[in-house]
């Protein structure tokens, strides 16, 4: 009898006999439900369970109902309960099938009626008018909207669930993120208008609508971009969004767009087509004719170098426009004469842009000549044809005294002294643009880095006695482990400063830093899925085998005793060997040192590294790699500090990752005996191959160093040279694209990398390491 | 069937198409007179293999190509016993077949195999030229028209697949790089039938798409693909459907990187 019916007041519930009441009913009791509700509640458990919607055929959503139903109070919960109940209608039934979206529904629901009852029955009363949505993609995506905004704040989270299902019939799952991004911002400055955005109730809210379906945002494209102009640059040239207001304080508008030598500024959205994909293929034409502009080395291939602000700073007044249609014309015609593929797209851009902006003057009239091929006068003919072969912007500039130029600027009178408007379609030559010299921070960093240690220096006055030390890491920094005692290669004396180094073995620190606020959740699903593809089988040695490489004599004899009695004995006397196991352990050692608490943007190189170390920790234990996460940072030779964040058999763990998210920069960086020690680690391991990774700024600098670092250049490459004789190998990740020197003199093999820029470190590291380990 | 009919079959028929990218041909041609054992190096779909068929059939030798994986063993080369009526019989693997009659033992992606299985190959490759097979007891001196040629993609060097500085060093090197855009348009249009200008863009594509290498894509497009497409363009298929299949598709499953590899396609062919 199933123990939730109420003797007194209800008739048992009917419901099938091989039901595991028990385990099922998780202790609910409609005992427990206020008694107005007990015939309500009967009726609809009832229902569910006659229809098999709950019940042995569902066994774990059946328990998360009933352990959501056990709560009920007798009191106020009841009513977020009933609503639940009620929920559990024909439209929402389906989500029954999908535990793992249900419990979440259950889950979430239970504890916002916990915090707040009316939150709670409008939550399930949402859910029953199937207002989640009715696909689970749609469901799990309204609760992850629910859950980002509930936080932020709760009545807009509401206003969003609210009208969720109203915004999925005119938006897909992308476009709604971003109209509930664009009312949450409107939210944020007045929270009425917010809330009637959200409810579609102002105009706003319509155009809004309009505008992200129809519209192309940078955003969207970048990679896309970045790629196409490396592609076919041959170099990389960074995407930018074109900042209304630039650096030198003049307005550009946001029709145009910047061409410079090492970036392009695109407009943050275009919205020129009303389809998506056709503005899409607009900011491909514009990267197409950006890339066009930087090969035929117009005014872009300068634009902004000292003495070139403006294409107007190469020509006197009068030869301005004139200079500027024939840049224009000579990079368009290179681009369709190179990208043949490109034609059709720039001339539908370039009709439009004339429809929409018919020439007023002169100097336009030229222009929208030129780049639409007519008149096909002899004279058009011949000015072409020189346009086509000046090979760049000096030679355009000098062109302009050639006989052809003069004739077609007399049939265009007027030409020089009118007003110019270049098409939105092309670079904007005519703003002043100033690029910065290289910044100075690479010259202030090495005296930067060059004082920290001296600063320590008063630390290491505080910490006098082993004893104090010790204690203060027992308290503050973790437990230490043991310390150990290494040589240090002193390349002048070519000799061993014997027992030189101490390596203070640290385990972890204690903190409650949550490792969730790096933020990875989508990066980790796709490392994990990247590395899981690399993951191997299981090693095997293959007996008795049909086929191998090596006979099995005792299987051979049977096998031949067999042949006497019967006439075809199966084969099975080979032996084969597979051996398929990635028998490998890599230790990732993770600079800590003061120098990375330079900041990069807003982000510190430190938190950089221990977000790519985290990734590549996820990937690694996808993978089944076995590895040890270590920080070092030391403070002179007699304290190196060998943070153990995972050891080997350490389990990946949000403990570990709680661990390696709490890591401060500190003191300075000696190299080799940090080397020494991971590499003794690394030899205790019964593993065929042993790797080696040193994130690091590739500058060691601490006590007692020269002040060219050749001692200390030395010392990392000594210890490299040791621990390959232990089957070890070493490999230099350097986030200072400056320090490839450094790097070359310190890992041996040009075993390393020097990263172009930090912030590519978590992308990167796990990509080198399935390279390397491949 | 006897082995030297067996080694017949390993014959190059009929003269390869080879476009030669420099001096390749007089290096192995003079590697072949010294008994020299030669390693190839370059990126995948360069034309290594073609090369050595060209050699191949140029010096009227038999090409016995290994494809080496982590799988294959020392007898996968050598050779084992196999079972035949009532007794074992010895059968030569690919190695022992070029060695004792003399041909080109070509050893394909010599990192994927372990190091372990490689070691059986040293005694081969210097001046003594002999060949222990332990299983036998026989030494089998090197046929005078024996050569050992090892390639391999130092795209996908890996430090833990590296080959053995031990093995490395017993070896003369011959690199290989994708061909000049003059080289390759030439490959595109006899290996296809593409007239020049579609070769032309071809390999102009190719060379745009290889800019990508390190931004997306592991390696650059093979002149192999660029092949693939010359062909089924050849067949029928619109340029942009025959690069999407043969280029964009199989390059990447990254949905950026594939469409930045579309959109230089429709650059050239839209």
């Amino acid at each position: 009898m199933p123990n939730f019916s109420s003797p007194s007041s209800s008739p048992p519930i009917s419901s099938p006999s091989h039901i595991d009441n028990d385990e099922r009913d998780a202790g609910f009791s409609l005992d427990l439900v206020l008694p107005a509700y007990r015939p309500l509640f009967q009726k609809i458990l009832d229902a569910l369970l006659a229809e098999g919607i709950l019940g042995s055929e569902r066994p774990e959503v059946t328990r998360q109902v009933f352990s959501l139903l056990k709560r009920a109070d007798r009191g106020s919960f009841d009513h977020v309960l009933r609503e639940f109940l009620a929920a559990l209608n024909p439209q929402t039934r389906w989500l029954l099938d999908l535990p793992s979206i249900f419990q979440e529904i259950v889950e979430l629901g239970g504890a916002i009626g916990s915090e707040r009852l009316p939150d709670g029955i409008a939550f399930f009363r949402i859910l029953g008018e199937g207002g989640f949505g009715s696909t689970p993609t749609e469901v799990s995506h309204a609760l992850r909207l629910f859950r980002h905004f509930l936080p932020l704040d709760r009545p807009f989270a509401f206003a969003v669930l609210r009208n969720y299902r109203r915004l999925l019939t005119r938006l897909t799952l992308e476009e709604v993120d971003r109209y509930v991004e664009e009312g949450y911002r409107l939210y944020t400055a007045h929270p009425l208008q917010g809330l009637n955005f959200l409810e579609g109730e102002r105009i706003a809210s319509e155009t809004t609508i309009v505008a992200i379906t129809q519209e192309c945002r940078l955003n969207d494209v970048t990679i896309e971009l970045a790629l196409l102009l490396r592609a076919l640059v041959g170099r990389e040239i960074a995407v930018m969004d074109l900042d209304p207001q630039l650096p030198n304080g003049r307005a550009i508008s946001l029709g145009r767009w910047l061409c410079l030598p090492h970036a392009v500024y695109f407009p943050p959205r275009i919205r020129l087509f009303p389809d998506r994909e056709k503005n899409r293929e607009v900011y491909r034409l514009l990267a197409t004719i950006a890339a066009g502009m930087l090969l035929a080395k117009t005014f872009s291939y300068l634009h902004g170098e000292k003495g070139y602000r403006t294409l107007w700073d190469l020509v006197e007044e009068k030869e301005k426009n004139l200079l500027c249609i024939l840049e224009y014309v000579r990079g368009i015609r290179w681009v369709s004469r190179t990208w043949p593929g490109i034609v059709r797209s720039l001339h539908e851009v370039l009709n439009h842009e004339c429809e929409r902006h018919p020439p007023t003057t002169p100097a336009d009239q030229l222009l929208h000549d030129s780049l639409r091929g007519s008149p096909c006068s002899p004279l058009f003919l011949a000015f072409v044809d020189l346009v086509d072969h000046l090979p760049d912007v000096f030679a355009a500039r000098d062109a302009l005294s050639n006989e052809v130029i003069h004739r077609v600027a007399h049939a265009y009178p007027g030409i020089e002294s009118s007003p110019f408007h270049p098409l939105s379609l092309l670079p904007d030559w005519l703003s002043p643009v100033e690029l910065s010299s290289p910044s100075s921070s690479w010259i202030l960093s090495p005296q930067q880095r060059r004082r920290k240690p001296e600063k320590k220096q008063n630390s290491q006055e505080e910490l006098r006695s082993d004893a104090e030390a010790r204690g203060r890491m027992g308290k503050e920094e973790g437990s230490l482990e043991g310390r150990f005692f290494y040589d240090e290669w002193d390349v002048f004396e070519k000799a061993y400063r014997r027992d030189y180094c101490c390596v203070w073995e640290i385990r972890g620190q204690i903190s409650h830093e949550n490792s969730a606020s790096l933020q990875l959740g989508e990066e980790v699903r796709k490392i994990r899925g990247v590395f899981e593809r690399w993951k191997p089988d299981r090693p095997s040695r293959l007996r008795y085998r049909a086929e191998g490489e090596e006979i099995s004599y005792d299987r051979l004899v049977r096998y031949l005793v067999h042949r006497r009695c019967e006439p075809l004995p199966k084969i099975d006397f080979y032996d084969s060997t597979r051996i398929r196991e990635r028998d490998l352990a890599t230790l990732i050692l993770m600079d800590m040192s003061g120098s990375t608490a330079e900041k990069r943007g807003d982000t510190s190189i430190l938190e950089m590294e221990k977000r790519a170390v985290l990734l590549l920790g996820e990937g690694l234990e996808a993978i089944g790699d076995e590895f040890s996460i270590v920080g070092f940072s030391t403070d002179g030779p007699s304290r190196c500090y060998y943070r153990v964040f995972k050891s080997f058999p350490d389990a990946w763990g949000e403990e570990v990752k709680r661990a390696i998210a709490s890591a401060q920069p500190q003191h300075a960086t000696r190299i080799g005996a940090i080397l020494r020690h991971a590499g003794y680690r690394l030899a205790e391991r019964e593993r065929r191959r042993k790797l080696l990774f040193v994130i690091t700024d590739g500058r060691p600098i601490d006590t007692g160093y020269d002040s060219a670092n050749r001692y200390a250049h030395a010392d990392v490459r000594q210890a490299c040279v040791e621990n390959a004789r232990l089957g070890i190998v070493t490999i230099g990740i350097s986030f200072e694209e400056k320090s490839l020197a450094r790097m070359e003199r310190m890992f041996p093999h040009h075993r390393f990398v020097c990263l172009a820029k930090v912030e590519d470190l978590a992308i990167l590291l796990p990509r080198l390491y399935l390279r390397i380990t491949g | 069937m006897d082995s030297q009919s067996v080694l017949d079959r390993f014959r190059i028929p009929k003269a390869p198409n080879y476009i030669p990218q420099g001096r390749e041909e007089q290096v192995f041609e003079a590697a072949f007179r010294a008994r020299l054992p030669l390693i190839v190096k370059g990126p995948t779909g360069c034309g290594k293999t073609r090369f050595l068929e060209a050699m191949a059939y140029r010096l009227d030798l038999p090409l016995i190509t290994v494809s080496c994986h982590e799988d294959l063993t020392a007898a996968d080369l050598i050779g084992r016993f196999l079972l035949k009526d009532e007794e074992t019989i010895w059968q030569d693997g690919p190695l022992t077949l070029a060695v004792r009659h003399g041909g080109i033992c070509y050893l394909d992606e010599i990192v994927e195999a372990r190091k372990d299985t490689t070691v059986v190959i040293h005694s081969l490759t210097d001046d003594r030229r002999l060949l222990y097979i332990d299983k036998t007891g026989e030494v089998i001196r090197a046929h005078d028209r024996f050569m050992m040629v090892l390639s391999y993609n130092p795209g996908y060097q890996s430090v833990v697949k590296d080959l053995k500085e031990s093995t490395k060093q017993r070896f003369i090197s011959l690199v290989f790089t994708h061909p000049s855009l003059e080289v390759e348009s030439e490959i595109l249009r006899s290996e296809t039938g593409l007239d020049r200008e579609t070769s032309r863009r071809l390999a102009e594509l190719g060379s745009k798409i290889r800019e990508l290498k390190g931004y997306g894509l592991e390696e650059g497009v093979s002149t192999r693909l660029l092949v693939y497409v010359g062909r089924l363009m050849h067949e029928g298929l619109s340029p942009r459907e025959a690069c999407d299949a043969a280029i964009a598709q199989t390059l990447t499953d990254e949905a950026e990187v594939r469409k930045a590899v579309t959109d230089l396609v429709n650059l050239y062919f839209g």
